[in-house]
Protein backbone atom coordinates (compact mmCIF):
# COMPACT_ATOMS: atom_id res chain seq x y z
CA UNK A 1 0.00 0.00 0.00
CA UNK A 2 2.77 2.19 1.09
CA UNK A 3 4.75 1.75 -2.37
CA UNK A 4 1.67 2.09 -4.55
CA UNK A 5 0.79 5.40 -2.88
CA UNK A 6 4.29 6.61 -2.80
CA UNK A 7 4.58 5.75 -6.99
CA UNK A 8 0.92 7.58 -7.78
CA UNK A 9 1.47 10.18 -5.76
CA UNK A 10 5.39 10.31 -5.91
CA UNK A 11 4.53 10.25 -9.99
CA UNK A 12 1.82 13.06 -9.61
CA UNK A 13 4.30 15.37 -7.83
CA UNK A 14 6.71 15.18 -10.83
CA UNK A 15 3.96 15.94 -13.01
CA UNK A 16 3.16 18.63 -10.89
CA UNK A 17 7.11 20.13 -10.60
CA UNK A 18 7.54 19.36 -14.18
CA UNK A 19 4.59 21.77 -15.01
CA UNK A 20 5.19 24.82 -13.08
CA UNK A 21 8.87 24.93 -14.23
CA UNK A 22 9.09 26.58 -17.81
CA UNK A 23 9.66 24.28 -20.86
CA UNK A 24 13.28 23.95 -22.17
CA UNK A 25 13.47 25.84 -25.53
CA UNK A 26 13.67 22.88 -28.16
CA UNK A 27 15.50 23.16 -31.50
CA UNK A 28 12.37 24.32 -33.76
CA UNK A 29 13.38 27.88 -35.35
CA UNK A 30 11.02 30.11 -36.96
CA UNK A 31 11.82 33.47 -39.12
CA UNK A 32 10.36 36.45 -38.02
CA UNK A 33 10.41 39.09 -40.57
CA UNK A 34 11.64 42.58 -39.16
CA UNK A 35 11.20 45.02 -41.85
CA UNK A 36 13.20 46.06 -45.31
CA UNK A 37 16.88 45.91 -45.28
CA UNK A 38 17.11 49.16 -47.22
CA UNK A 39 15.08 51.00 -44.85
CA UNK A 40 18.70 50.45 -42.93
CA UNK A 41 21.79 53.00 -42.81
CA UNK A 42 24.89 52.45 -41.11
CA UNK A 43 25.26 53.36 -37.50
CA UNK A 44 21.15 53.02 -37.97
CA UNK A 45 19.97 50.98 -34.92
CA UNK A 46 16.21 50.09 -34.32
CA UNK A 47 14.47 47.56 -31.40
CA UNK A 48 12.04 44.95 -32.12
CA UNK A 49 9.25 43.41 -30.09
CA UNK A 50 9.53 38.67 -30.65
CA UNK A 51 6.29 37.18 -30.54
CA UNK A 52 8.10 35.31 -27.96
CA UNK A 53 7.71 39.54 -26.04
CA UNK A 54 11.39 39.43 -26.03
CA UNK A 55 13.30 42.55 -27.75
CA UNK A 56 15.79 42.54 -30.38
CA UNK A 57 18.23 45.38 -30.85
CA UNK A 58 19.36 45.16 -34.36
CA UNK A 59 22.18 47.08 -35.32
CA UNK A 60 23.45 48.18 -38.93
CA UNK A 61 26.84 48.43 -40.25
CA UNK A 62 28.78 48.71 -43.16
CA UNK A 63 30.09 45.45 -44.74
CA UNK A 64 32.41 44.97 -48.06
CA UNK A 65 31.26 41.30 -48.54
CA UNK A 66 27.48 42.40 -48.81
CA UNK A 67 25.77 42.98 -52.19
CA UNK A 68 24.10 45.83 -50.25
CA UNK A 69 27.42 47.00 -48.35
CA UNK A 70 25.38 46.38 -45.31
CA UNK A 71 25.90 44.11 -42.30
CA UNK A 72 23.24 43.51 -39.26
CA UNK A 73 23.87 41.80 -36.36
CA UNK A 74 21.20 41.71 -32.99
CA UNK A 75 20.97 40.92 -29.83
CA UNK A 76 18.55 41.08 -27.17
CA UNK A 77 18.06 44.30 -24.86
CA UNK A 78 18.25 42.14 -21.86
CA UNK A 79 21.59 42.84 -19.60
CA UNK A 80 22.53 39.44 -18.38
CA UNK A 81 23.48 40.91 -15.29
CA UNK A 82 20.22 41.80 -13.88
CA UNK A 83 18.03 41.99 -16.64
CA UNK A 84 17.73 45.69 -17.18
CA UNK A 85 17.18 47.17 -21.14
CA UNK A 86 20.76 48.08 -22.78
CA UNK A 87 20.82 51.08 -25.48
CA UNK A 88 22.90 51.03 -28.15
CA UNK A 89 25.39 54.07 -28.44
CA UNK A 90 26.02 54.96 -32.30
CA UNK A 91 28.96 57.23 -31.31
CA UNK A 92 30.98 54.28 -29.17
CA UNK A 93 29.57 51.18 -31.56
CA UNK A 94 28.82 49.99 -27.69
CA UNK A 95 25.68 48.39 -25.88
CA UNK A 96 25.58 50.76 -22.75
CA UNK A 97 23.44 49.19 -19.83
CA UNK A 98 21.54 52.15 -17.62
CA UNK A 99 21.67 50.13 -14.35
CA UNK A 100 24.78 49.67 -13.33
CA UNK A 101 26.98 51.11 -16.03
CA UNK A 102 27.61 47.86 -17.64
CA UNK A 103 29.16 48.14 -21.45
CA UNK A 104 29.12 45.75 -24.01
CA UNK A 105 31.55 45.69 -27.60
CA UNK A 106 30.07 45.96 -30.83
CA UNK A 107 30.37 42.01 -30.79
CA UNK A 108 27.81 41.98 -27.66
CA UNK A 109 31.40 40.93 -25.41
CA UNK A 110 31.37 42.60 -21.92
CA UNK A 111 33.76 44.90 -21.84
CA UNK A 112 33.04 47.19 -18.43
CA UNK A 113 31.11 47.13 -15.23
CA UNK A 114 29.45 44.02 -13.58
CA UNK A 115 28.81 42.42 -16.87
CA UNK A 116 32.66 42.21 -17.90
CA UNK A 117 33.38 41.43 -14.33
CA UNK A 118 31.36 38.09 -14.71
CA UNK A 119 32.71 37.38 -17.94
CA UNK A 120 28.87 37.64 -19.64
CA UNK A 121 28.03 38.77 -23.08
CA UNK A 122 24.33 39.84 -24.54
CA UNK A 123 22.51 37.13 -26.32
CA UNK A 124 23.07 37.22 -30.37
CA UNK A 125 20.05 36.26 -32.68
CA UNK A 126 20.97 34.92 -36.08
CA UNK A 127 19.79 37.55 -38.95
CA UNK A 128 18.98 36.53 -42.39
CA UNK A 129 18.61 39.13 -45.32
CA UNK A 130 16.21 37.29 -48.27
CA UNK A 131 16.37 39.88 -51.14
CA UNK A 132 15.15 43.05 -49.44
CA UNK A 133 13.71 41.20 -46.49
CA UNK A 134 15.18 41.24 -42.81
CA UNK A 135 14.72 38.50 -40.55
CA UNK A 136 15.46 37.04 -37.51
CA UNK A 137 16.13 33.38 -36.76
CA UNK A 138 14.14 32.48 -33.71
CA UNK A 139 13.80 29.52 -31.16
CA UNK A 140 9.85 29.05 -31.13
CA UNK A 141 10.41 25.66 -28.84
CA UNK B 1 19.86 19.55 13.00
CA UNK B 2 20.78 18.16 16.44
CA UNK B 3 23.07 20.67 17.48
CA UNK B 4 20.57 23.30 17.20
CA UNK B 5 17.40 21.72 18.35
CA UNK B 6 18.95 18.80 20.34
CA UNK B 7 16.66 15.48 20.07
CA UNK B 8 14.09 17.27 16.62
CA UNK B 9 11.24 14.82 18.07
CA UNK B 10 11.24 16.56 21.47
CA UNK B 11 11.83 19.43 20.27
CA UNK B 12 8.62 19.28 18.11
CA UNK B 13 6.52 17.39 20.49
CA UNK B 14 7.32 20.02 22.93
CA UNK B 15 6.51 23.12 20.83
CA UNK B 16 3.75 21.42 19.34
CA UNK B 17 1.65 18.95 21.70
CA UNK B 18 -0.48 16.54 20.46
CA UNK B 19 -2.47 14.07 22.95
CA UNK B 20 -1.70 10.83 21.20
CA UNK B 21 -4.04 9.00 22.69
CA UNK B 22 -6.91 11.08 21.98
CA UNK B 23 -5.93 11.20 18.41
CA UNK B 24 -6.28 7.30 18.38
CA UNK B 25 -9.47 7.18 20.44
CA UNK B 26 -10.84 9.80 17.63
CA UNK B 27 -9.15 7.97 14.76
CA UNK B 28 -10.31 4.52 15.95
CA UNK B 29 -13.76 5.10 16.76
CA UNK B 30 -15.81 2.39 15.88
CA UNK B 31 -18.02 2.04 12.67
CA UNK B 32 -20.94 0.40 11.49
CA UNK B 33 -19.98 -3.00 9.77
CA UNK B 34 -22.25 -2.18 6.37
CA UNK B 35 -19.21 0.39 6.09
CA UNK B 36 -16.81 -2.63 5.02
CA UNK B 37 -18.76 -2.97 1.55
CA UNK B 38 -16.94 -0.75 -0.91
CA UNK B 39 -20.37 1.13 -2.33
CA UNK B 40 -19.99 2.58 1.23
CA UNK B 41 -17.11 4.60 0.55
CA UNK B 42 -19.25 6.60 -1.95
CA UNK B 43 -19.13 9.46 1.01
CA UNK B 44 -15.68 10.14 1.13
CA UNK B 45 -14.89 10.06 -2.82
CA UNK B 46 -16.25 13.66 -3.08
CA UNK B 47 -14.24 14.68 -0.67
CA UNK B 48 -11.25 13.18 -2.22
CA UNK B 49 -11.84 14.54 -5.61
CA UNK B 50 -12.44 18.12 -4.05
CA UNK B 51 -8.81 17.26 -2.89
CA UNK B 52 -7.80 16.54 -6.38
CA UNK B 53 -9.63 19.88 -7.61
CA UNK B 54 -7.95 22.14 -5.07
CA UNK B 55 -4.53 20.47 -5.87
CA UNK B 56 -4.80 20.72 -9.94
CA UNK B 57 -6.58 23.87 -9.91
CA UNK B 58 -4.11 25.28 -7.94
CA UNK B 59 -1.29 25.01 -10.30
CA UNK B 60 -3.39 25.43 -13.73
CA UNK B 61 -3.91 29.34 -11.79
CA UNK B 62 -0.17 29.65 -12.38
CA UNK B 63 -1.16 29.96 -16.02
CA UNK B 64 -4.42 31.04 -16.72
CA UNK B 65 -5.00 34.69 -17.35
CA UNK B 66 -8.41 35.93 -16.17
CA UNK B 67 -9.13 38.45 -18.91
CA UNK B 68 -11.46 38.32 -22.17
CA UNK B 69 -8.29 39.51 -24.39
CA UNK B 70 -5.93 36.43 -22.57
CA UNK B 71 -8.25 33.78 -21.06
CA UNK B 72 -8.77 31.26 -23.85
CA UNK B 73 -4.73 31.79 -25.17
CA UNK B 74 -3.94 30.98 -21.82
CA UNK B 75 -6.47 27.97 -21.68
CA UNK B 76 -4.77 27.13 -25.17
CA UNK B 77 -1.29 27.31 -23.88
CA UNK B 78 -1.78 25.09 -20.72
CA UNK B 79 -3.36 22.39 -23.40
CA UNK B 80 -0.40 22.53 -26.20
CA UNK B 81 2.31 23.93 -24.70
CA UNK B 82 3.13 23.44 -20.57
CA UNK B 83 4.30 20.39 -19.49
CA UNK B 84 1.90 17.92 -18.65
CA UNK B 85 -0.31 21.29 -19.05
CA UNK B 86 -3.04 18.97 -21.25
CA UNK B 87 -3.43 16.13 -18.17
CA UNK B 88 -3.14 18.51 -15.61
CA UNK B 89 -6.71 20.54 -17.26
CA UNK B 90 -8.38 17.38 -18.13
CA UNK B 91 -7.47 15.75 -14.33
CA UNK B 92 -9.49 18.81 -13.04
CA UNK B 93 -12.10 18.44 -15.51
CA UNK B 94 -12.54 14.92 -15.43
CA UNK B 95 -12.80 14.86 -11.27
CA UNK B 96 -15.30 17.92 -11.01
CA UNK B 97 -17.40 15.70 -13.06
CA UNK B 98 -16.56 12.41 -11.23
CA UNK B 99 -17.55 14.30 -7.74
CA UNK B 100 -20.74 15.43 -9.25
CA UNK B 101 -21.38 11.70 -9.75
CA UNK B 102 -20.26 10.82 -6.56
CA UNK B 103 -22.39 13.50 -4.78
CA UNK B 104 -25.31 12.47 -6.49
CA UNK B 105 -24.99 8.82 -6.14
CA UNK B 106 -24.19 9.65 -2.46
CA UNK B 107 -27.06 11.90 -1.71
CA UNK B 108 -29.00 8.81 -3.36
CA UNK B 109 -27.80 6.68 -0.87
CA UNK B 110 -28.43 8.44 2.02
CA UNK B 111 -32.02 9.89 0.87
CA UNK B 112 -33.23 6.04 -0.23
CA UNK B 113 -31.84 4.50 2.97
CA UNK B 114 -33.35 7.40 4.96
CA UNK B 115 -30.31 8.80 6.68
CA UNK B 116 -31.45 12.21 6.82
CA UNK B 117 -33.92 11.34 9.44
CA UNK B 118 -33.35 12.88 12.92
CA UNK B 119 -31.16 13.62 14.09
CA UNK B 120 -29.40 14.09 10.68
CA UNK B 121 -32.05 16.60 9.29
CA UNK B 122 -29.29 19.26 9.30
CA UNK B 123 -26.61 17.66 7.82
CA UNK B 124 -28.71 16.87 4.40
CA UNK B 125 -29.16 20.35 4.19
CA UNK B 126 -25.30 20.84 4.53
CA UNK B 127 -24.97 18.06 2.05
CA UNK B 128 -27.57 19.77 0.11
CA UNK B 129 -25.33 23.01 -0.21
CA UNK B 130 -22.18 21.36 -0.67
CA UNK B 131 -24.12 19.54 -4.08
CA UNK B 132 -24.86 23.39 -5.15
CA UNK B 133 -21.55 24.83 -4.22
CA UNK B 134 -20.48 22.15 -6.18
CA UNK B 135 -22.54 23.13 -9.39
CA UNK B 136 -21.74 26.56 -9.07
CA UNK B 137 -18.08 25.81 -8.81
CA UNK B 138 -19.09 23.75 -12.26
CA UNK B 139 -20.37 26.76 -13.73
CA UNK B 140 -17.66 28.60 -13.00
CA UNK B 141 -15.27 26.62 -14.13
CA UNK B 142 -17.11 25.77 -17.50
CA UNK B 143 -16.94 29.82 -18.15
CA UNK B 144 -13.81 30.27 -17.26
CA UNK B 145 -12.47 28.97 -20.28
CA UNK B 146 -14.06 31.79 -22.74
CA UNK B 147 -14.80 29.39 -25.78
CA UNK B 148 -17.90 30.24 -27.54
CA UNK B 149 -20.34 27.68 -25.96
CA UNK B 150 -18.85 28.66 -22.05
CA UNK B 151 -19.18 32.30 -23.12
CA UNK B 152 -22.91 32.04 -23.92
CA UNK B 153 -23.41 29.78 -21.22
CA UNK B 154 -22.30 32.16 -18.94
CA UNK B 155 -24.36 35.04 -20.87
CA UNK B 156 -27.32 32.85 -20.74
CA UNK B 157 -26.90 32.50 -17.19
CA UNK B 158 -26.99 35.53 -16.22
CA UNK B 159 -29.81 36.30 -18.31
CA UNK B 160 -31.43 33.06 -16.64
CA UNK B 161 -30.96 35.15 -13.14
CA UNK B 162 -32.95 38.12 -14.27
CA UNK B 163 -35.93 35.65 -14.17
CA UNK B 164 -35.89 35.40 -10.79
CA UNK B 165 -38.68 37.70 -9.01
CA UNK B 166 -37.94 40.85 -6.99
CA UNK B 167 -34.20 40.90 -7.06
CA UNK B 168 -33.71 38.86 -10.80
CA UNK B 169 -32.03 42.03 -12.25
CA UNK B 170 -30.37 43.04 -9.39
CA UNK B 171 -28.61 39.18 -9.42
CA UNK B 172 -28.07 39.45 -12.86
CA UNK B 173 -26.27 42.77 -12.65
CA UNK B 174 -23.88 41.36 -9.64
CA UNK B 175 -22.84 38.19 -11.49
CA UNK B 176 -21.91 40.60 -14.21
CA UNK B 177 -20.39 42.94 -12.90
CA UNK B 178 -22.63 45.58 -15.21
CA UNK B 179 -24.54 45.17 -18.17
CA UNK B 180 -22.82 43.55 -20.63
CA UNK B 181 -20.50 39.71 -20.30
CA UNK B 182 -17.12 41.24 -20.20
CA UNK B 183 -14.18 41.26 -18.08
CA UNK B 184 -16.03 42.39 -14.77
CA UNK B 185 -18.12 38.89 -15.33
CA UNK B 186 -14.61 36.73 -16.06
CA UNK B 187 -13.04 38.62 -12.84
CA UNK B 188 -15.94 37.67 -11.01
CA UNK B 189 -16.29 34.03 -12.16
CA UNK B 190 -12.55 33.90 -11.36
CA UNK B 191 -12.95 35.02 -7.95
CA UNK B 192 -16.16 32.87 -6.94
CA UNK B 193 -14.56 29.68 -8.77
CA UNK B 194 -10.87 30.31 -6.96
CA UNK B 195 -11.89 31.51 -3.68
CA UNK B 196 -15.31 32.18 -2.51
CA UNK B 197 -16.77 29.34 -3.25
CA UNK B 198 -14.13 26.70 -2.24
CA UNK B 199 -13.71 28.77 1.21
CA UNK B 200 -17.53 27.82 1.61
CA UNK B 201 -17.06 24.40 0.46
CA UNK B 202 -14.67 23.78 2.87
CA UNK B 203 -16.34 25.28 5.79
CA UNK B 204 -19.40 22.51 4.48
CA UNK B 205 -17.76 20.07 4.66
CA UNK B 206 -15.92 20.59 7.92
CA UNK B 207 -19.66 20.56 9.37
CA UNK B 208 -20.54 18.24 7.04
CA UNK B 209 -17.59 15.92 8.97
CA UNK B 210 -17.83 17.13 12.33
CA UNK B 211 -21.66 15.99 12.07
CA UNK B 212 -21.37 12.99 11.00
CA UNK B 213 -18.83 12.24 13.80
CA UNK B 214 -21.59 13.79 16.40
CA UNK B 215 -24.26 11.74 15.48
CA UNK B 216 -22.11 8.70 13.83
CA UNK B 217 -22.89 7.17 10.40
CA UNK B 218 -26.29 5.88 10.43
CA UNK B 219 -27.50 2.32 11.24
CA UNK B 220 -28.47 0.00 8.17
CA UNK B 221 -31.04 -2.87 8.08
CA UNK B 222 -31.33 -5.40 11.17
CA UNK B 223 -29.09 -4.81 13.89
CA UNK B 224 -28.84 -8.15 14.09
CA UNK B 225 -27.54 -8.93 10.18
CA UNK B 226 -24.24 -10.38 9.22
CA UNK B 227 -22.74 -6.82 8.61
CA UNK B 228 -23.85 -5.27 11.74
CA UNK B 229 -20.81 -5.76 13.77
CA UNK B 230 -18.73 -2.21 14.29
CA UNK B 231 -15.32 -2.54 13.55
CA UNK B 232 -12.92 0.34 14.04
CA UNK B 233 -12.24 3.79 11.29
CA UNK B 234 -8.86 3.18 11.25
CA UNK B 235 -6.91 1.78 10.15
CA UNK B 236 -10.18 -0.68 8.16
CA UNK B 237 -12.09 2.03 6.50
CA UNK B 238 -9.08 4.42 5.96
CA UNK B 239 -7.33 1.90 3.78
CA UNK B 240 -10.32 1.03 2.09
CA UNK B 241 -10.67 5.09 1.40
CA UNK B 242 -6.46 5.22 0.31
CA UNK B 243 -7.38 1.92 -2.16
CA UNK B 244 -9.97 3.99 -3.61
CA UNK B 245 -8.05 7.18 -3.84
CA UNK B 246 -5.14 5.29 -5.64
CA UNK B 247 -7.88 3.56 -8.32
CA UNK B 248 -9.67 7.23 -9.04
CA UNK B 249 -6.04 8.45 -9.82
CA UNK B 250 -5.91 5.74 -11.92
CA UNK B 251 -9.73 5.81 -13.77
CA UNK B 252 -8.77 10.01 -13.99
CA UNK B 253 -5.66 9.19 -15.64
CA UNK B 254 -7.63 6.78 -18.36
CA UNK B 255 -10.28 9.30 -18.58
CA UNK B 256 -7.72 12.57 -19.36
CA UNK B 257 -5.44 10.22 -21.70
CA UNK B 258 -8.11 8.75 -23.85
CA UNK B 259 -10.60 11.59 -23.48
CA UNK B 260 -8.11 15.03 -23.06
CA UNK B 261 -10.28 18.32 -21.96
CA UNK B 262 -10.77 19.40 -25.46
CA UNK B 263 -10.93 23.61 -26.78
CA UNK B 264 -13.74 24.82 -29.00
CA UNK B 265 -13.86 27.88 -30.72
CA UNK B 266 -12.34 31.26 -28.96
CA UNK B 267 -15.30 33.66 -27.26
CA UNK B 268 -16.81 35.58 -30.30
CA UNK B 269 -19.21 38.47 -28.60
CA UNK B 270 -20.90 39.16 -32.05
CA UNK B 271 -21.81 35.65 -32.77
CA UNK B 272 -23.97 33.52 -30.99
CA UNK B 273 -23.27 29.50 -31.89
CA UNK B 274 -26.24 27.38 -33.36
CA UNK B 275 -26.53 25.21 -30.23
CA UNK B 276 -25.23 26.60 -27.00
CA UNK B 277 -25.31 23.63 -24.20
CA UNK B 278 -24.43 23.90 -20.76
CA UNK B 279 -22.57 21.00 -19.17
CA UNK B 280 -24.45 17.61 -18.76
CA UNK B 281 -25.43 18.21 -15.09
CA UNK B 282 -27.63 21.25 -16.03
CA UNK B 283 -29.08 19.82 -18.60
CA UNK B 284 -32.62 18.96 -17.21
CA UNK B 285 -32.75 22.80 -16.03
CA UNK B 286 -31.85 23.90 -19.68
CA UNK B 287 -34.79 21.66 -20.93
CA UNK B 288 -37.59 22.81 -18.15
CA UNK B 289 -36.71 26.68 -19.01
CA UNK B 290 -37.53 25.44 -23.08
CA UNK B 291 -40.83 23.83 -21.61
CA UNK B 292 -42.45 26.88 -20.35
CA UNK B 293 -41.84 30.77 -19.50
CA UNK B 294 -38.36 31.95 -17.89
CA UNK B 295 -39.92 33.35 -15.06
CA UNK B 296 -42.18 30.03 -14.67
CA UNK B 297 -39.73 27.76 -14.99
CA UNK B 298 -37.22 29.55 -12.74
CA UNK B 299 -39.56 29.86 -9.53
CA UNK B 300 -40.50 26.04 -10.11
CA UNK B 301 -36.47 24.86 -10.26
CA UNK B 302 -36.27 27.39 -7.00
CA UNK B 303 -39.55 25.73 -5.34
CA UNK B 304 -37.65 22.02 -6.17
CA UNK B 305 -34.92 22.69 -4.84
CA UNK B 306 -36.02 23.94 -1.87
CA UNK B 307 -38.13 20.67 -1.40
CA UNK B 308 -35.34 18.73 -1.72
CA UNK B 309 -33.63 20.93 1.04
CA UNK B 310 -36.23 20.67 3.57
CA UNK B 311 -37.44 17.23 2.73
CA UNK B 312 -36.69 16.19 6.04
CA UNK B 313 -38.25 18.53 8.01
CA UNK B 314 -41.64 17.65 5.56
CA UNK B 315 -40.88 14.35 5.71
CA UNK B 316 -40.70 14.06 9.51
CA UNK B 317 -44.21 15.97 9.88
CA UNK B 318 -45.84 13.21 7.64
CA UNK B 319 -44.13 10.54 9.38
CA UNK B 320 -45.10 12.32 12.93
CA UNK B 321 -48.98 11.52 11.76
CA UNK B 322 -48.37 8.25 9.89
CA UNK B 323 -45.37 6.75 11.72
CA UNK B 324 -44.82 4.30 8.95
CA UNK B 325 -45.38 6.54 5.88
CA UNK B 326 -42.68 5.95 2.98
CA UNK B 327 -44.07 8.43 0.73
CA UNK B 328 -40.32 9.37 0.52
CA UNK B 329 -39.80 6.69 -1.72
CA UNK B 330 -42.49 7.58 -3.96
CA UNK B 331 -41.39 11.37 -3.75
CA UNK B 332 -37.58 10.31 -4.56
CA UNK B 333 -38.08 7.83 -6.94
CA UNK B 334 -40.28 10.62 -8.98
CA UNK B 335 -37.64 13.36 -8.65
CA UNK B 336 -35.16 10.99 -10.03
CA UNK B 337 -37.33 9.95 -12.72
CA UNK B 338 -38.09 13.63 -13.60
CA UNK B 339 -34.61 14.52 -13.47
CA UNK B 340 -33.23 11.66 -15.46
CA UNK B 341 -36.21 11.85 -17.99
CA UNK B 342 -34.98 15.74 -18.77
CA UNK B 343 -31.41 15.09 -18.67
CA UNK B 344 -32.11 12.25 -21.30
CA UNK B 345 -34.29 14.50 -23.18
CA UNK B 346 -32.12 17.39 -23.47
CA UNK B 347 -28.52 15.30 -24.44
CA UNK B 348 -30.95 13.73 -27.39
CA UNK B 349 -31.85 17.24 -28.51
CA UNK B 350 -28.58 18.16 -28.50
CA UNK B 351 -27.43 15.12 -29.81
CA UNK B 352 -29.52 15.65 -33.34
Amino acid sequence: MLGSLAATFGTLTGFAVAFLLPARRGTRTQRVFLGFASAFAPGLSRVFELPSGDHLVVTCGRSEETPSGLAFRGYSDRCPHLGCRVHYDDGADQYFCPCHAGVFSADGEGISGPPAQAGQRLQAYHLEVDGNSLYAVVNTG
Amino acid sequence: MRHLLGNPAQWLRSRFPVDQEALTAIGSEPIPGHLRRWWWCIGGTPAYLFLVQIASGILLTFYYVPSPEFAYDSVAAISDEVRFGSYLRSIHKWSSHLMIIAMLLHMLRVFFTGAYRPPRELNWMVGCGLLLLTLGAGFTGYSLVWEQLSFWGATVAANILSAVPIAGDQLAAFLRGGDTVGQNMLTRLFVLHIGAIPTLMIGCLAIHVYLVRAHGVSELGSPNSSDSEPFPFFPNHFLTEVALALFLMFFLTCLALIFPADLGERANALETPEHIKPEWYFFWAFRWLKLMPDQVAVVTQGLFLLLIVLWPVIDGRIRKRHPDSEISMAVGGAAVVLLLALTVWEALYLMT
